[in-house]
């Protein structure tokens, strides 16, 4: 029989590896809206890109997670690392869907204007790092180093709440994601009406 | 073994473990002991200092060995005697190490989970606030 830890190996390359890829892309999307009045073909091939590598390390991060828990040695997660990743991993979760949302909700139209490009290219980019940086933590873990070198002490400690807690936070979490869908303006799709960002004339 | 030689109680059982940063006490329980003297020392010194040692009540004494900052080994022995006989024990290991990690999996998920949807409330807060245009007349 495959032990978890097989399967976590598969599902966290899958998952570190769309997850860098949209990075890349986003990165590389937010650059271009700066320099491009219309949209180059590479900057569509780029924001498409990017969207599909988010939809699939969206799904492919569940499994790391629960794969990685089931892989865990000893009685679980005895390690702060482990913990770290935890938490990192669904603060990774939680910033590629609000930039999935964006996405979907404003259309690709979004990099061609300045605070959304700025705003959607920011959650990506940070979003990435959080999962660069589970990775990286999977590494010293494991091998006892990783690419964020003394950075990466901080990590070795955690703050852990109280069942009670946690629950109060979750509470609190869940009613200002509500509030914010609830009370703030929607998300609307927006129209190309020439960028607001790039000055040349870069076009297809 | 003569009957009278001074010694550890029957069951007394030395600590071997403690963790990083803690003073640890050892309460030794003799018999026909009436003077004790511990000495301790560390893995990398060769130094041998004696502990301060209290009596507790009848064979009982107790003894505080300070703390250690990193992982590391501290041995001592205790030297009983009465009036007619000395005896010397092995010298003990007591090692320090990190303390143990141990965490409630269901409050870490809830925790994580917590921090994932807060992290999502935060991120479209700021795309609601501050990415979409304001709208030239009604909805789109």
């Amino acid at each position: 029989m495959v032990s978890a830890g097989t399967f976590h190996v598969v599902a966290t390359e899958l998952a570190v590896g769309t997850f860098t890829l949209a990075g890349a892309m986003i990165f590389l999307r937010l650059i271009l809206s700066f320099r491009e009045k219309h949209p180059s073909r590479l900057s569509e091939l780029c924001d498409s890109t990017s969207l599909v590598c988010v939809v699939a390390g969206l799904c492919s991060l569940p499994f790391a997670i629960i794969t990685g828990v089931l892989a865990a040695p000893g009685d679980g997660l005895d390690n702060p690392l482990l913990f770290n990743k935890m938490l990192l991993s669904w603060v990774g979760i939680g910033l590629f869907s609000a930039w999935f949302y964006g996405r979907f909700s404003m259309g690709p139209n979004l990099w061609n204007h300045r605070p959304a490009a700025i705003i959607q290219g920011l959650i990506g980019l940070v979003a990435c790092g959080s999962i660069l940086t589970v990775a990286s933590m999977g590494g010293k873990y494991s091998r006892g180093e990783s690419l964020m070198g003394p950075m990466s002490k901080p990590l070795e400690y955690s703050i852990e709440l109280g069942t009670t807690a946690s629950i109060l936070v979750l509470i609190v979490s869940v009613a200002a994601l509500v509030s914010v869908l609830k009370l703030m303006p929607q998300l609307y799709s927006i129209e190309f009406e020439g960028n607001s960002l790039g000055d040349s004339d870069i076009t297809n | 073994m003569p009957e009278d030689l001074p010694r550890f109680s029957e069951g007394w059982k030395p600590t071997s473990s403690r963790d990083l940063g803690d003073e640890t006490t050892i309460i030794i329980e003799t018999e026909d002991t009436d003077d004790l003297i511990v000495e301790w020392q560390t893995g990398s010194s060769e130094t041998i200092l004696e502990a301060s040692l209290t009596k507790q009540g009848n064979g009982v004494w107790f003894f505080t060995l300070p703390a250690s900052s990193v992982e590391s080994n501290l041995t001592w022995r205790a030297k009983l005697s009465n009036p007619a006989l000395e005896e010397i024990t092995p010298w003990f290991t007591l090692s320090s190490s990190k303390p143990g990690y141990d965490i409630d999996e269901r409050a870490l998920m809830i925790q994580a989970v917590a921090g994932g949807i807060l992290a999502a409330a935060i991120a479209i807060a700021m795309q609601r606030r501050f990415a979409c245009p304001s709208r030239k007349g009604g909805m789109l």
